[in-house]
């Protein structure tokens, strides 16, 4: 899967748990309060069903989920494994 | 006998001059710099103010050790301290400071303000000469003199200004230390805001008896794995958390993966405590001490107390418990009467934990601080909480609910009126209503619109809702309603308002 797709399937992925938030790939995902502890969880589910992955615990940080351009990075990274 | 807070930092800096007493990601301070750094800015503040004593002073900055430097620099200077939420919007830090009017607002370099007020940069004390000022004002405060202004959640889109006194503070640290014995070997892993009271725990417990106080990264509080590994490489050992933060590690499974090494205490405030998750918590460490508190700003952190004795089923709710040492609780019918066993009544508060009341605003002041009925023969005020509160068979008080629209949300205090305020505001808004979706723990807010006015999209109300209420208030899901359904009296209808809402599916877990 490109790049590219990751990031849009991911975007859709956020704009879905919060759909009225202007949202686009460089905004601050965790420092905006766009996602909390509730809806992270939501969205490490979804992430981990639709590419049918396990996201491993030490890719679960901050830096990681900053936007959607570092989660669409680290999912890649995984899938190319 | 002390009578102001900064005699706790005074006497820890000789008893335990290099001791690390705050800690977070840039910063380490002992005891002996902090105050040191402290009096710095209340040279800063002399210089910038003059000879000014219980005035209030504003501290516009990140959650950090500097801004605790900033609290006790303004407390030596004889005034008392406003923290102001660098995420806050805007509109919403104007109408605190249209309320406070401080005399300076304190920032650091990172975060500047974007108005036009008095305001001076922490970072300007690294100029200053210590010994070119004597930090005794504070000596002319008396015990029953503010030390903090907390701002909280108004019902009328105006946030109140809870003030508090040294008092109520040293009342409240010695309690807690006779009651959890904190020490120099306790280590606070800090999970509460600066503009949340569960903080002042953390804060005049570590001062106090020189213990540690850890500031956790904010963000770590969204990744259960990482952490628990800080707290277990930062040696935190006492927890005070709002319950949010421990049901999240609680559901995430994280607890019994990564073991914890050092925790002995967790406390815990701010909200309900669902005894399934404290269930979690308990099977996979039953060694550490639980205490379930309960308390509104307006008294001082904390007025109740339970320590976790006995097993509890899922089902169950936990008690609040009893009152704290030098408070007294006392549940009123609504006859003004003692409540029997059993018997739903409104929780008051009597002691020197009371708050002075709301800063400038004498009639939301004496609405709820009350003479107490009981009592026909002298000057005697109580607060009257708002939270209906039954006692059980063992005499342990139980949490019912409100007896208004405020909720919490996350461990935040939210007077759902001020969300419909700020909405109704809106240009084209004609009713708005905004409920407390229980279940999957949301705001909801239903709205109808003049579309001779203009057309509101629901994205169009969060963008605007979010120029103006902080992100913890603001609707999870929002809905246009043509018609509101209304009571006898011409108003919505909230209960059966609710029920459209609990047929709507949830955000995220729909549409796959």
């Amino acid at each position: 899967m490109e790049k590219t797709e990751i990031n849009a399937k991911i975007m859709e992925l956020v704009q879905e748990i919060n759909p009225y938030e202007e949202i686009n790939e460089s905004s601050r995902l965790i420092e905006e309060a766009i996602l909390d502890s509730l809806t992270l969880v939501i969205l490490i589910n979804e992430i981990e069903e639709f590419f049918n992955v396990k996201l491993p615990e030490d890719k679960l940080k901050p830096e990681n989920f900053e936007n959607i351009s570092e989660i669409a990075e680290m999912v890649e990274k995984i899938l190319k494994k | 006998m002390k009578r102001n807070v900064i005699e706790y930092l005074k006497d820890s800096a000789l008893r335990y001059p290099d001791k690390i007493a705050l800690k977070d990601e840039n910063k380490t301070i002992t005891f002996k710099e902090l105050d040191r750094e402290a009096k710095k800015v209340a040279h800063l503040i002399s210089m910038e103010c003059g000879d000014i004593k219980n005035r209030p002073v504003a501290v516009y900055m990140e959650k950090s050790v500097e801004c605790l430097i900033c609290f006790l620099g303004i407390i030596y200077s004889g005034n008392f301290y406003s923290p102001i939420d660098v995420k806050m919007p805007m509109s919403r830090i104007e109408k605190i400071i249209d309320v406070l009017q401080p005399e300076l607002i304190l920032y650091n370099h990172s975060k500047r303000l974007d108005i036009d007020y008095h305001a001076v940069s922490m970072q300007e004390t690294q100029n200053l000469n210590e010994k070119e000022y004597e930090a005794i004002n504070y000596k002319n405060v008396i015990d029953s003199d503010p030390v903090y202004v907390l701002f909280t959640s108004g019902s009328t889109g105006q946030p109140k200004g809870v003030v508090i006194s040294h008092r109520g503070v040293i009342d409240y640290t010695e309690w807690l230390y006779d009651k959890f014995h904190f020490d120099q070997e306790t280590v606070f892993g800090n999970q509460a805001p600066f503009y949340f009271d569960n903080s002042i725990l953390d804060i005049y417990s570590t001062l106090r008896n020189g213990a540690t106080m850890n500031i956790i990264p904010e963000s770590l509080f969204l990744f259960p794995y990482k952490l628990l590994t800080y707290i277990n490489e930062k040696k935190i050992n006492t927890l005070f958390w709002v319950p949010s933060a421990l049901i999240s590690l609680a559901n995430s499974g994280a607890l019994s993966e990564i073991r914890l090494k050092y925790v002995k205490k967790v406390l815990f405030c701010g909200e309900v405590m669902p005894t399934k998750q404290l269930n979690i918590w308990m099977r996979e460490y039953p060694d550490i001490l639980y205490a379930n508190m309960y308390g509104p700003t307006e008294i001082t952190d904390v007025c109740t107390c339970y320590i976790v004795d006995r097993k509890f089923s899922d089902e169950e709710s936990l008690p609040i418990g009893s009152s704290c040492e030098n408070t007294e609780i006392i549940v009123l019918n609504d006859d003004d009467k003692l409540v029997g066993v059993n018997e739903i009544g409104e929780l008051c508060v009597r002691g020197t934990c009371l708050s002075m009341g709301y800063y400038g605003d004498f009639d939301k002041t004496n609405a709820v601080f009350i003479q107490n009925p009981l009592n026909g023969k002298y000057h005697e005020l109580i607060y009257r909480t708002g939270d209906l509160v039954k006692y059980n068979e063992r005499h342990e008080i139980v949490y019912v609910c409100r007896k208004d629209n405020q909720i919490k949300h996350q461990g935040y205090r939210i007077e759902l009126g001020e969300i419909e305020t700020v909405c109704s505001a809106l240009e084209g808004i004609e009713r708005v209503c905004a409920l407390y979706d229980e279940v999957n723990k949301k705001i909801v807010l239903f709205y109808s619109f003049n579309s001779k006015v203009r057309e509101l999209s629901e994205k169009e109300v969060y963008r605007q809702l979010k120029q103006k209420l902080p992100s913890y208030m603001l609707p999870a899901a929002i809905y246009v309603k043509e018609q509101f359904p209304l009571n006898i009296n011409g108003k919505i209808d909230r209960i059966e308002l609710k029920q459209c809402m609990e047929g709507r599916p949830r955000n995220g877990e729909n549409g796959n």
